[in-house]
Formats: C-alpha cells, sequence, structure tokens
C-alpha cells in the first residue's frame, strides 16, 4: 500500500517535471518563431522603406507606412519577452530594447515639430537640422538615451515619427485639436522639397536598417542552436521559470497598464505609445497577445502555422487548481476588455479624451484587467516556488 | 560560547580537510544575516534590466496607487516645453532653467553626471548661490540670480551664466605603499547676462538616484535625532546633527532630510523646489515664477492650463508624489560571498557604519500607509557631519555651515553603474568611484578613513566588494 503510494507521488513528481521543462520549451519555440516574423516583417518594411527614398511619392510613403503597421503586429508581441533577464534587454547580453523601442519620445530631439495647434509654424532643433552632426549609424547610436530618457534617436517610434510626422489632431474648421479621425500627416515632400530632405532620407535609411540588424541579432540569438537559446536551455527551471514569469508578470502589470495606458488616461495623447501612426490599439492587441501566448501555450506565426505546447495553466494546474483557474480567469477577462476596447473602432487618443482614471472607461477597464492579470501571474510564480516582482 | 565552538569546528574542518573553502562557508554561515539583502524589508524588489533596476515601485500597490505610479513615472520620463505648445500637460518650462525632464538629472531614476568639460551640455549638474544665509529663511539668495544659476533659457531670453571646470590633481599614497590620485574641480561662471555673479558663495551638485524616497520621508524626527550627537558626548570623534530647515507648507522649522545638505523637510518639497528651480515649472508651493531681471514675466506665456494658476497642477503633483515615494530599493546583489561579508565586518569595525547608519524602522506613513512601520537599511544617519575642508563647499546652507554634509545613503550604490554607465560619487560628482569616494572623506570622517588606509589591499577590496553589492 504504502509503495503504492510513494510510487504514484514518484509518478506525479516526475510527470510535474516533465510538464515545467515542455512549458520551458514551449516558451523558446514561440520567443524563436516570434522573433522570426518579426525580422522577416521588419525586412519587408525596410524593401518598402527603401522604394520611398529612392522615388518618394504620396504611393511610396503609404507602402512604407502599411509595412511598418503589420511589422508591429509581430515586434508588439515579443515585449512578453523583456525584463526577462533575456537578450532583449539584459545588457550582458544585447541589450538593445532601447534602441529598438525606447519610447515615449521627444520628436523636438529628431526634425522639427508644429509650434502652434495647426501646424504651420514649426521650429527645428533636431538632429535632422543640426548641420554640424554628421550622420552615421554609430553618432546617431551615441545620440540614443543621450541626456534624458525621452532623447530617443532610433527604433520603431523614430521611424514612425519619419514616416508620419506628429499627431496634431487639428480641425481647419473649427480650429480645435479634436480632430481624432485623422494621424499624424507628414508630407512625402518633406523627402524631396522641404529644408534637411536628403539629411532626412539618410537618417530614415540609417535607422531602418539599424532597426534590421537589431532584429536580426534577436531572431538569430534566440533560433535553435544560436548562442541565447542554448544559454537559456541550460538554465536551472527555477531560473527560467523566473525570468518568464517576470518577464509577463512585468509586462502586463508595469509596463502596459502603468506605462501605456494609465498615463495616457490621465494625461492624453502626449502618452500614447504609437501617437504618430495612431497605432496603439494595435499594439495593444499586440502586447496582450504576447503576453497571453505564454499564459495559453500557443503562438499564431506569421504563415498561420500554430506553435502550440505545454502553457502556463498547464503547470500551474498540476500544482494547484483554484490559482490555474484563476490565472485563466483573469487571462480571458483581460481578453474581454481588450476587445472591448478595440470594438469601439475608436483611435486611441479619442478613447483617452474623454476618461479620466478610475472612471471605468474602456482603456481604464483594460488597465485594471491588465494589473489583475499580473497579480495573477504573480500567484502562479509563488505556486511553482518561484518569486517575481511586477510593479 | 556558541561562537567558539563554531571556531573549533572550523579549524576541524580546516585540519582534516586542507581546503580554505571550508573555513570560508564557516565564516558565511556565521556572518550572513538572513534578509539582509533586502534594504527595505519585505518591500524590496529584484533589479532586471538596466534601465528599471532604480524605478521599479513596491510590491503592494493598489490599482489606483498602481495608476499615480504610472503616471508619474511618464510625468519623470518625459521633456516639458516652452508655453505655448501643441502639449498641454508638458508645457511652461522657464523662462529659465537647468534641464528639460527630470529624467535629464536622474537618468532612468538614477544618478547625474558631474560636468567634466566646458561648455558641455549639463546631464545633472548644477550650481547653488548665495548671498549669506540666515538660520531660519535658509541661503540668501544672489541679486539677480537667486539660489542657483540657470545655464539654459527659453528662445529670446537670456540664459544666467556658462560654468567652466578644471581639474587639479592630487596624488598620494596608502601606508602599504600602494599610490592613488584624486581630481579636485574647480568651477568658475563665465559670461554671466545678469550683472556680476563673482561675488556669489557657489556650491555644486549632482542629481542623486531617487529610490527609497518615500522610507525617508516616512522617517520620524526621533529616529533620526536618536543618532544625533551633537557635541560628541560619547568621544567617538563623530558629531552629528539635524539640520532644521524652513517648511513652507507647515510655516516653520523642521528636520531637513533630502538634499546633499539636508536643506528639504519633505519629499514633497523637494520634488516641487526641483520642478522650481531646475525646470521652472511653478506649483502651489512654488507659485511664483522665477523671473529673470529686466523680464516682465506676467507678460510671457506661461504653461498654466485653463482655470489653473501653476504650471504644476494639484492633480499631477499628486501623481509625482506617488511615483517618488513609492520607487523601492533593489535587492542587494552578492551578498554572501565571502569577501563582501568579511567587507561588512570592516565597514562595521572601521566606524563606516557610526555614520552610515542601518538601523531604521519607518513611521506611519499617510500617502502610502504600507510604507509604515518597515525595516529598513538606507547606510545613513540623515545628519549632517563636518566632512573636512577639502570637500567643503564653504556655502552655509539653514543649520549646516561650509563644511558640513549630509550622509549620502548608499543604497543602490553599486548599481550606479549598471543603471547610469558612470561610477562617479560624492556632491559635485568629484570622485571616480567607491574608493576615491572614501579618500575624500575627513573631518568627523577622518580616523574611519585612515583606518582605511591601513587596510591591507586584500582587505581594501573586501570593504568595496561589500559597498559595490548595496
Amino acid at each position: 500500500m504504502s509503495l503504492t503510494i510513494s510510487y504514484d507521488k514518484d509518478h506525479h513528481k516526475d510527470n510535474e517535471h516533465k510538464e515545467v521543462s515542455d512549458f520551458i520549451e514551449t516558451y523558446a519555440k514561440i520567443v524563436s518563431a516570434n522573433y522570426k516574423d518579426t525580422y522577416k516583417t521588419a525586412v519587408t518594411m525596410q524593401n518598402k522603406i527603401n522604394s520611398f527614398l529612392t522615388s518618394p511619392s504620396q504611393s511610396t510613403l503609404k507602402d512604407a507606412k502599411k509595412s511598418w503597421l503589420y511589422a508591429r503586429n509581430f515586434y508588439g508581441q515579443t515585449e512578453a519577452y523583456r525584463e526577462a533577464n533575456g537578450p532583449i534587454d539584459n545588457e550582458d547580453l544585447l541589450g538593445i530594447e532601447g534602441q529598438i523601442n525606447a519610447w515615449p519620445l521627444d520628436e523636438g530631439y529628431i526634425d522639427y515639430v508644429a509650434t502652434n495647434s495647426s501646424g504651420t509654424k514649426i521650429i527645428q532643433n533636431g538632429l535632422i537640422g543640426d548641420t554640424s552632426f554628421e550622420l552615421t549609424e554609430l553618432n546617431i547610436i551615441a545620440k540614443n538615451e543621450e541626456g534624458k530618457d525621452d532623447n530617443i534617436s532610433t527604433g520603431w517610434h523614430t521611424i514612425e515619427f519619419l514616416l508620419w510626422g506628429q499627431d496634431l489632431n487639428y480641425n481647419p474648421n473649427s480650429r480645435t485639436s479634436d480632430n481624432f479621425a485623422t494621424s499624424g500627416n507628414r508630407p512625402f515632400t518633406d523627402f524631396i522639397t522641404e529644408n534637411f530632405a536628403s539629411r532626412r532620407k539618410n537618417y530614415l535609411k540609417i535607422i531602418t536598417n539599424l532597426l534590421i540588424k537589431n532584429l536580426k541579432d534577436l531572431n538569430d540569438t534566440w533560433a535553435e542552436e544560436g548562442s541565447y537559446r542554448i544559454t537559456f536551455e541550460n538554465l536551472s527551471e527555477d531560473e527560467a521559470l523566473t525570468n518568464i514569469l517576470n518577464g509577463i508578470g512585468f509586462i502586463s502589470n508595469g509596463e502596459v497598464a502603468l506605462e501605456r495606458l494609465d498615463p495616457a488616461i490621465d494625461e492624453g495623447q502626449e502618452n500614447e505609445h504609437s501617437c504618430f501612426s495612431d497605432n496603439t490599439n494595435k499594439d495593444l492587441w499586440a502586447n496582450v497577445t504576447g503576453i497571453n501566448n505564454i499564459i495559453n501555450g500557443s503562438y499564431t506565426s506569421e504563415n498561420g502555422v500554430i506553435i502550440s505546447g505545454t502553457s502556463l495553466i498547464n503547470i500551474v494546474k498540476e500544482k494547484n487548481t483554484y490559482t490555474a483557474n484563476n490565472l485563466k480567469n483573469k487571462a480571458e477577462d483581460t481578453l474581454v476588455k481588450l476587445n472591448n476596447l478595440l470594438g469601439l473602432y475608436k483611435s486611441f487618443d479619442e478613447i483617452v479624451s474623454t476618461e479620466t482614471l478610475g472612471s471605468g472607461g474602456p482603456a481604464g477597464n483594460l488597465s485594471s484587467a491588465l494589473k489583475v492579470q499580473g497579480s495573477a501571474i504573480s500567484d502562479a510564480a509563488a505556486t511553482l516556488g518561484v518569486n517575481i516582482t511586477i510593479n | 560560547m556558541k561562537k567558539t565552538v563554531f571556531f573549533l569546528l572550523s579549524i576541524l574542518v580546516y585540519s582534516c580537510n586542507p581546503e580554505v573553502i571550508s573555513e570560508e562557508d564557516n565564516y558565511i554561515d556565521l556572518t550572513y544575516k538572513e534578509g539582509e539583502e533586502n534594504l527595505v524589508s519585505h518591500l524590496s524588489i529584484k533589479a532586471f534590466a538596466a534601465d528599471k533596476a532604480f524605478g521599479r515601485g513596491i510590491p503592494e500597490l493598489s490599482d489606483l496607487e498602481l495608476a499615480f505610479f504610472g503616471v508619474g513615472n511618464a510625468m519623470f520620463d518625459q521633456s516639458w516645453v516652452s508655453a505655448p505648445a501643441t502639449t498641454t500637460s508638458r508645457d511652461g518650462l522657464g523662462p529659465i532653467f537647468n534641464a528639460r525632464a527630470c529624467s535629464a538629472c536622474h537618468f532612468r531614476d538614477g544618478r547625474g553626471k558631474p560636468l567634466l568639460e566646458t561648455g558641455k551640455f549639463s546631464e545633472g549638474f548644477l550650481i547653488r548661490l548665495s548671498n549669506g544665509n540666515n538660520p531660519i529663511t535658509g541661503p540668501i539668495p544672489f541679486l539677480n540670480y537667486g539660489n542657483q544659476l540657470q545655464d539654459n533659457s527659453n528662445l529670446g531670453i537670456d540664459k544666467e551664466g556658462e560654468i567652466n571646470v578644471k581639474f587639479k590633481i592630487i596624488t598620494g599614497s596608502y601606508p602599504d605603499g600602494n599610490l592613488y590620485e584624486l581630481r579636485k574641480p574647480i568651477y568658475s561662471i563665465f559670461n554671466e547676462n545678469y550683472e556680476s555673479i563673482s561675488e556669489a558663495k557657489t556650491s555644486p551638485r549632482i542629481g542623486q538616484q531617487v529610490i527609497g524616497m518615500g522610507f525617508i520621508d516616512a522617517l520620524s524626527d526621533s529616529s533620526i535625532l536618536a543618532n544625533a550627537d551633537e557635541f560628541d558626548s560619547d568621544n567617538d570623534g563623530i558629531s552629528g546633527r539635524a539640520n532644521y530647515v524652513w517648511n513652507i507648507k507647515e510655516h516653520k522649522s523642521t528636520i531637513g532630510k533630502f538634499g546633499w545638505k539636508a536643506n528639504q523637510p519633505s519629499l514633497e518639497q523637494q520634488i516641487a523646489g526641483a520642478f522650481y528651480g531646475d525646470m521652472g515649472l511653478t506649483s502651489t508651493l512654488f507659485p511664483q515664477e522665477n523671473c529673470p531681471k529686466g523680464i516682465d514675466c506676467s507678460k510671457i506665456s506661461n504653461g498654466n492650463n485653463e482655470g489653473e494658476f501653476v504650471e504644476i497642477s494639484d492633480k499631477q503633483m499628486s501623481r509625482m508624489l506617488v511615483y517618488m515615494s513609492a520607487i523601492s530599493v533593489p535587492i542587494r546583489r552578492n551578498f554572501d560571498t565571502y569577501d563582501v561579508l568579511k567587507g561588512k565586518e570592516l565597514f562595521n569595525n572601521l566606524g563606516c557604519i557610526k555614520c552610515h547608519a542601518t538601523n531604521f524602522t519607518t513611521s506611519y506613513f499617510e500617502l502610502l500607509p504600507q510604507l509604515s512601520n518597515v525595516k529598513i537599511h538606507p547606510f545613513s544617519d540623515f545628519l549632517l557631519h563636518d566632512m573636512g575642508d577639502d570637500l567643503a563647499d564653504n556655502r552655509a546652507d539653514f543649520l549646516a555651515n561650509g563644511n558640513e554634509w549630509r550622509t549620502q545613503p548608499l543604497w543602490g550604490l553599486g548599481m550606479i553603474e549598471f543603471v547610469n554607465g558612470h561610477t562617479f560619487l560624492l556632491h559635485d560628482g568629484r570622485a571616480r568611484n567607491i574608493e576615491e569616494a572614501i579618500l575624500w572623506h575627513g573631518g568627523e570622517a577622518e580616523a574611519p578613513k585612515e583606518n582605511f588606509m591601513n587596510l591591507s589591499a586584500e582587505k581594501r577590496n573586501q570593504l568595496l566588494s561589500y559597498l559595490s553589492s548595496v
């Protein structure tokens, strides 16, 4: 009798162990596939931007913007792998998050900005207008995050600003700043006839190439047999779990809720993530989906192939059904709140223009759900015997 | 008694198995105190990426507190622009200022850099000015320039002046013959635009990392005064005393807790003072625009929103206060290695711990009650000490004389390099690393410094390892 029990226990233990290692393997597969898609779609963007720079026109600009928007869908999901001691932001590894996606940015640091609400008056204090600044990749990298946190010279949002320009929401009829239907509308002539056009072109080309290089490095290091993939596979289970869960817990609560939603709700568009292109709703979709991919152990890749395996919910269930169900419910609720927001078919700046903190609007509800989801991830971590911090 | 048994055991182990490791393991077991790496107890956080190591909130925050934290964080990072502008929440900078964003002096919530080259852009460095001092109302503003030199300005307005820096190299040697070199910066102001400034008393300052500030705000007067010994009645050569400074909100002098000379009584006044002095942003505590001579500030645009009379609204201030109060302190790294624990023993025995005190418990803290009654280890007594002539700024600040400085909290010390990519320390950033910072200690800290210098190189490194782990 006692033998049987101990056999069952051991069997259960083995099973648990296998489940945890399967979960860690699933994570690595998802990360790798996600970075691969990001790199691939960003290379397409690079080609479109090159076409635009070779012959600037309304239509080549439109294509370039479209390709930026598409690639963001994949990059946004990879943000779930930040704050996980991995190559994206561990300075002993690549540590290039700040070069890739630093935000919020002071657009006046890069190029001209409007000084009146209609945009008819501008001031040029940016790197593009500073002819004493030689445009090279190294020089531009050196300027990124130099001096203060929003001195951003590289990455997705700098490219976004150069493609779209400022989103002034200006309504020429009423002369008010509440025309939320439009996003930034930089004229393509900025790259032909506007002051510093050739420097602007050169700048955009350099930072696009840099982004591609950075994304390739991430793809390579996470690919099978890639250098970090090997390191990751050799981590102890506890360390791997801590890293993975700290990442998704922090991104859910500390990043998306605290940095991207609440400030925008409280203080408006100034704090909107993709404020030039009005792509913020889609960014939120990608961030939430990226976290959910790990909770549910499944990623839909760009070519439609689904990569799936042991989920976080699966391994928590082995330890504690209640915690697992709680995590499942909170993750589902987060998706519900996300879909409520997306279902309004309004731009994010319009949504937050009528919300205040605690008013229970769609953005606030999504923020609260993400915070609660973060706590559920933290509880799941504790159940698995590791500690994480999500604030 | 217990110690003797362990000691004997360790000798036995050593003699049976001649591996020094075992002795070291025993030492670790004996001297490591469970949880000593958590400098703010259960509210400590683990540092991951450099970007966030100094910016993470305490673990226990409600939904709304988290929201305020997030909003404050955004405000801290982002630039302010001169009014009028397309932004309504981030305008009002100037007319004269030192920095466009909080993060310009506290990059990643961390530490500023000294001015290393004349004409270079400041990244967290400023010069305080005065024309004497009043012990009740504080430093007397210098004519036309006020309490600090604003070396930047909005378009069409003259900045107050520029800063020149040169360095004097001082060489010395340890008793064991090893040489060291210190670098003393000498600043002067030139191209001043509002008449002569040559007679001003000056004091250079660096922006500090902004971690654990809520815990300091939550310290009671009595917990700070418990370490005071103004007349050195215990004859240990150390005579800490509290600064008492003007508290705008309370209309009286209260204990100074923040700033290099403990010249700010509360976190709120420290923040509002920085908005005002460093960025030219008015708030309820500092409602008057800092207006340069010859400019009628009532005639130029300000950043007040409709129906408001200050540029940092009370609403914005409330968010910033939650953010600043809730930033936690990272858990120490490498806290249980032999060298680090040896270093801890030295830190205590040499007397460093007398001022860099680690024994505090917070009092009730209304803004975030979860910060109440928490054991904290700030490595500071928050008192003023005479640090000797070499470090003196010769500029009095309330009760602090020209030789006195507040003990700098050391928490986060070892992470500055990771977060900010440099290791410049002390009030003007003159020390290029922790070792140099120790060597600059004088006055009341002369004896502990000499104790340090008399150590073997191995032991000095152990002390430095400990300090890097904090």
